[in-house]
């Protein structure tokens, strides 16, 4: 691709990037025209304990008596136990026993609620902090971050989703749309041209020259924007990119340490993203639904989270990672505490839990609990937007700024949630 | 020099001189607009009114929903146009128009002074003229809101008719084309969406109305005050589609009306006073206190003719030999029933889904209410923003109609303001006043111009189509769009348009005009066949059996099932196949296919079947489902997500829409041998005859000095590959995104 493109380290690419594109790459200060507002980059506040975020999403409604707040009473039970773990005074379903190895790492919140019951509706809320307003797009974490911090990576997106669809920018810009990533073990092939590269390079040549003539009539900052997001799209193509997402570079104890499932070959990409500087990455477990007759559904996925969740815990703390990196593990709501009559449990918004470790979570705790049938919450509860909020606060977004989009009404991060701060503490 | 384009001479030095010599051809080129005007739309004296009676007589004009005749005794007869046959309805909307002929002229040429006038103070100059595949690409994208096709660019650009660019542009403004490209338009500024949120309701029968007026051309006055106005279900009345966008959301909804048809931002003031400008909360509730008594949910419709679910219980019992007493088959019954119940609240709910008038239901003060000129939950009066009611005559018309005479009244300077500068900015990229949603006409660009655009907005009643055939007529408008970038707090005195790169229904729609020839092959339809099956009141179903037969079509019903072809068969069971275009517009029926069925065409049918499987719909943005999926196309690119007024859409770049570009679905057919290029390069013997072909159908023009060289060089082996790979790079060309 040497002729295809001016090179990024000659020293008038450099400058121009610092300059006019680096402002379509939303890295300088500009007025963002999805936004109409003039807005500045900021610095995260003082009080960021985390950089990165990994954001692991239970779809279907996980029940919280098999996962994190396990019961004694039979009924409520069903096949889960409550375990003992190495954090002296937590104990997590006996579905989990890889993750009680790792409990001192993340800390349980046991009082979450919304009043959604809905899988997509929930899935929404968990996922903005927003309820599902008619006809507009909240956008998801990843994207806030990019639009008060500015894009950190130059090479790769700041935020990735792997296998949950493309969440879309909400109301930025489409530059702070996430990267969807469909199989995580194919990674970026998906994308990438199916031709071989040569060809393909013969291709940009075509293209760059025939743009030549347009590119000096136009010497117009926009028409420069489109030329770096083909160089920047080109890069991602090159195979040093495309390494950073192939998870077979990885050594052959890693993958086995996470897993050969789905999800743990996800979770060891969002590990290998973080590590290459990407900020934001999603995994997704699917399939905790269809438990409404069947029990087992819902303790067969917990036994599938449980190893690569530890792997994971694990696999950041030992290369230092943990302490700058959020990981947030949710669903859109809980299921029924007791077993109903086809031996399932339905859906339950009332009282539900998740997780949070590193990036300044003090491992080793509950936050929040129920009562002793897990169906109503005894202590300060939280919803969604105080996760959102939470998760912005760490990464030292400014919770309490206004954002008109679209010069409508305002909205802030977190929809003016509340800091879960004992999960800090 | 109005109407006087000079392809060939790019610098315009001296404005005067070039006056001078422009002038025999600008009298002779006014002359033969409204020569080509008259000729083009001379027709019979017969008219037939809409109960079928002929009337002898001549036209003499439409104005306010009413037509003008004169009969043969010299008598005038006037007559409302929905008297008329729908036939003769059109041929009247299409004889108002050209009647405009002189009046457009003159608008050009006020407009014309006035950009000059701005340009001479600051001593700019208009840019260079547009040679004709400029203007060719420019007018197809700006009135038909797509390329031309292949045939189209290529019978424009060798046509040596002396009037080929007023032929084209009156062709435009009556195409199909036209009514999609600014149905997109209106579609964004309403926010528009397939489905209204929160309800079971869909939206096609008000897409599909807003389509019929712009295609009627129906005055923008009038069209607004229908919106506003409109009361009913959707079914009923499909202006109401306008009030259910933001239904349960009334305060929004007023702070929309004043972005959209005033060019006036009151939303701060919804929750405090304005201070950036003279907007009071009060002052906010005053106006919206118009519609306080709107409602958007009527009465529940009572239909005895439908059965309720116990019937339907009893129905299934008996049908299946069910036992309701035996627990057992309780529950198979129970599970029976089970799949009927949504659909049956769904039709239930759907017809209490109306917009009407209610009583009493004042507009009050919010409980958080701070100011002093009123206590919280004080009762708000309607009162209008600015200006005045017009007197006695408002007091017969309900608030809504109130509301609507006053905004769309003549004497409502901001109303044709508005509109003026919107539709300016639409075709030039900027508007004189900017931001759009809040015009200052004191702090215009060019005061005096914006001032001349909205007395010409008058002049033309309001049609929006005459207005636009207006800018399209202008100097500034025929001149190259500006070379560099000017960001909207810089003035900008209109040397020429912005560069602007295209919307995205710009881009999907030549995508389909490159894949189909034709875009318009498949056509959303009213919807009618959806609101049959939830209109309760207008079902009597003769059996039980019969009305789950309805129900189970609800239950089918996909809304793909309404984009269909003419002959009205559904886009995913129809064969798709490109067309050739004829010269400016009409399609030929032929396919370019061979009839025995050549592995040309099973290639290309391939392709197509691949996208019906993938559900990509080869239709115009206009037709598809909206706002459209976030990883569609249409999303990466920027369409809006109808959900902002305000830069909704976007016009940036990103990387998954160079991906898109590159790898998306419609590059991939594109490149394919059996793609309509492929087809149309198909009998072409050299490598240069083809790669004009290439250059015409994705840039509206042959191929240009140095890129012969490269022609030369790299197709010489002259196999499909090469030629795939030089489609794929013109696509990949800015060129080809940027509207120049």
């Amino acid at each position: 691709m040497k002729d295809t493109f001016r090179k990024f380290d000659d020293l008038d690419r450099r400058g121009f990037l610092t300059g006019t594109a680096a402002a379509a790459l939303g890295v300088t200060i500009l007025p963002d025209l999805a936004i109409g507002e003039e807005r500045e980059i900021i610095k995260p506040a003082a009080h960021a304990t985390a950089k990165n975020v990994i954001f692991l999403y239970m779809a279907g409604g996980m029940p919280h008596v098999d996962t994190f707040d396990p019961k004694i009473p039979s009924e409520i039970a069903g096949g889960s136990s409550p375990l003992s773990t190495i954090a002296s005074g937590l104990q997590i379903s006996s579905h989990l026993p890889r993750m009680a190895k790792q409990a001192d790492k993340f800390a349980v919140v046991r009082s979450m609620t919304t009043k959604t019951g809905d899988h997509a509706g929930g899935n929404y809320l968990m996922h903005t902090g927003f309820s599902r307003q008619p006809g507009i797009n909240h956008p998801q974490m990843g994207s806030w971050a990019q639009y008060f911090l500015g894009r950190r990576n130059k090479l790769i997106p700041d935020s990735i989703v792997v296998g949950s669809g493309n969440p879309g920018p909400g109301f930025f810009r489409p530059d702070h749309s996430p990267l969807p990533i469909g199989d995580p073990s194919r990674g970026l092939k998906d994308l990438v041209p199916k031709i071989d590269k040569k060809r393909f390079e013969r291709r940009m040549k075509y293209a760059k020259a025939f743009s030549e003539t347009f590119e000096e009539s136009f010497p117009h900052d926009d028409v420069r924007a489109y030329a770096d997001f083909y160089e920047e799209t080109v890069k991602l193509f090159d195979d040093k990119t495309t390494e950073l997402f192939d998870i077979s570079k990885e050594p052959a104890e890693m993958r086995s340490l996470y897993g050969n499932s789905r999800f743990g070959r996800g979770l060891l990409l969002a590990r290998r993203l973080i590590e290459n500087n990407v900020r934001y990455v999603e995994v997704q477990l699917g399939g905790w639904d269809g438990q409404h007759g069947n029990y087992n559904a819902g303790s067969n996925r917990a036994g599938e989270m449980d190893g690569p969740v530890a792997a994971l815990l694990q696999d950041l703390s030992n290369r230092g990672l943990l302490d700058e990196t959020m990981i947030v593990l949710t669903t859109e709501f809980g299921r029924t505490p007791k077993i109903n009559q086809r031996g399932g449990r339905d859906h339950f918004p009332k009282a539900f839990s998740m997780m949070l470790a590193g990036g300044g979570v003090n491992g080793g705790q509950y936050i929040g609990e129920t009562d002793e049938r897990a169906s109503s919450i005894k202590s300060e509860a939280f919803r969604p937007k105080d996760l959102h909020t939470t998760i912005a606060y760490a990464l030292g977004l400014p919770i309490d700024k206004r954002v008109h989009p679209g010069g409508g009404r305002p909205y802030f991060v977190g929809d003016r949630g509340k800091v879960i701060k004992q999960a800090f503490s | 020099m109005m109407f006087c384009f000079r392809p060939k001479s790019p610098s315009h030095s001296n404005q005067l001189s070039s006056r001078f010599s422009c002038w025999n051809q600008r009298v002779s080129v006014v002359l033969g607009l409204v020569a080509i005007l008259f000729s083009s739309f001379a027709e019979a004296r017969t008219w037939v009114d809409s109960t079928g009676n002929p009337i002898e007589a001549d036209f003499i004009g439409l104005k306010a929903g009413k037509v003008t005749f004169r009969l043969e005794d010299g008598k005038t007869l006037e007559m409302p146009l929905v008297a008329l046959s729908k036939v003769d309805q059109e041929r009247v909307r299409k004889r108002s128009f050209a009647a405009k002929a002189e009046l457009v002229a003159l608008a050009a040429k006020r407009i014309d002074a006035a950009v000059e006038k701005g340009l001479k103070d600051k001593k700019l100059q208009y840019n260079e003229g547009l040679n004709d595949h400029m203007f060719l690409r420019r007018i197809y994208l700006d009135l038909a809101g797509r390329i031309p096709s292949y045939e189209e660019a290529r019978d424009f650009l060798t046509s040596r008719k002396p009037m080929k660019r007023q032929e084209l542009i009156t062709e435009l403004l009556s195409s199909v084309d036209y009514t999609s490209h600014n149905y997109n338009y209106f579609a964004e500024q309403l926010r528009i969406q397939s489905r209204f949120p929160g309800t079971v309701l869909r939206n096609d029968a008000f897409i599909f109305w807003l389509k019929e007026q712009i295609q009627s051309n129906r005055p923008y006055d009038e069209l607004v005050r229908e919106l506003i106005t409109a009361e009913g279900r959707i079914w009923e009345n499909p202006a109401v589609g306008y009030h259910f966008r933001d239904k349960d959301m009334k305060l929004d909804h007023v702070a929309f009306m004043g972005k959209i048809f005033l060019g006036t931002d009151i939303t701060c003031a919804q929750c405090h006073d304005d201070p950036f400008s003279n907007w009071t909360q009060y002052e906010y509730y005053e106006l919206s206190a118009y519609l306080s008594n709107l409602d958007t949910k009527g009465p529940k419709p009572k239909n005895k003719a439908i059965p309720n679910r116990k019937q339907i219980e009893q129905h299934l019992a008996a049908k299946n030999g069910l036992d309701p007493k035996n627990a057992e088959e309780k529950e198979k019954l129970r599970n029976l029933v089970r799949r009927y119940d949504r659909p049956l609240r769904d039709i239930n709910r759907a017809g209490e889904f109306m917009v009407r008038s209610v009583k009493d239901r004042p507009m009050r003060l919010p409980a958080t209410y701070e100011y002093d000129d009123a206590v919280p939950n004080e009762v708000v009066p309607p009162r209008v923003l600015f200006g005045k009611e017009q007197g006695a005559a408002v007091v017969a018309l309900n608030p809504q109609e109130r509301l609507a005479a006053w905004l769309t009244s003549r004497n409502n300077k901001r109303f044709a303001m508005n509109i003026a500068n919107r539709m300016w900015a639409k075709y030039m990229g900027r508007g004189v006043s900017e931001p759009l949603y809040n015009i200052d006409p004191r702090k215009a660009y060019n005061p005096e111009l914006l001032k001349v655009l909205a007395e010409e907005m008058l002049v033309l009643d309001f049609d929006l189509k005459a207005f636009s055939w207006v800018i399209v007529n202008t100097k500034a408008y025929n001149r190259l769009a500006s070379r560099t970038k000017s960001s909207e707090a810089e003035p900008y005195y209109f040397p020429g348009p912005i560069l602007r790169r295209m919307t995205a229904e710009q881009v999907w729609d030549s995508m389909m005009t490159l894949m189909l020839g034709d875009p318009n092959q498949f056509q959303l339809e009213s919807g009618e066949e959806f609101n049959e099956l939830i209109d309760l009141a207008g079902q009597s179903p003769s059996s039980v059996e019969a009305f789950l037969a309805t129900i189970e079509k609800y239950n089918k019903f996909r809304p793909e099932q309404l984009l269909v072809n003419e002959e009205g068969t559904p886009i995913l069971n129809a064969k798709l196949i490109p067309k050739k275009t004829g010269a400016f517009g009409t399609n030929l029926t032929r396919s370019p296919f061979k009839k025995d069925g050549s592995s040309d065409e099973e290639a290309m049918m391939a392709l197509m079947e691949v996208a019906k499987k993938k559900k990509i719909l080869l239709a115009r943005a206009s037709e598809l489902p909206q706002p459209s999926d976030p990883a569609h196309f249409l999303s990466q690119f920027g369409q809006s997500q109808r959900t902002f007024v305000i830069r909704a859409s976007s016009l940036e770049g990103s990387v998954p829409q160079v991906m898109e570009l590159m790898n998306g679905y419609t590059t991939e057919i594109l490149t394919q041998p059996g793609s309509k290029i492929f087809l149309d390069m198909k009998n072409l013997r050299s490598n240069f005859e083809k790669a004009n072909v290439v250059f015409t159908s994705i840039l509206s023009r042959r191929a240009i000095g140095n890129e012969h060289l490269l022609i030369d060089k790299e197709l010489s082996s002259g196999d499909e590959e090469v030629f795939a790979d030089l489609i794929w790079a013109l696509l990949n060309t800015p060129e080809f995104l940027f509207v120049k």
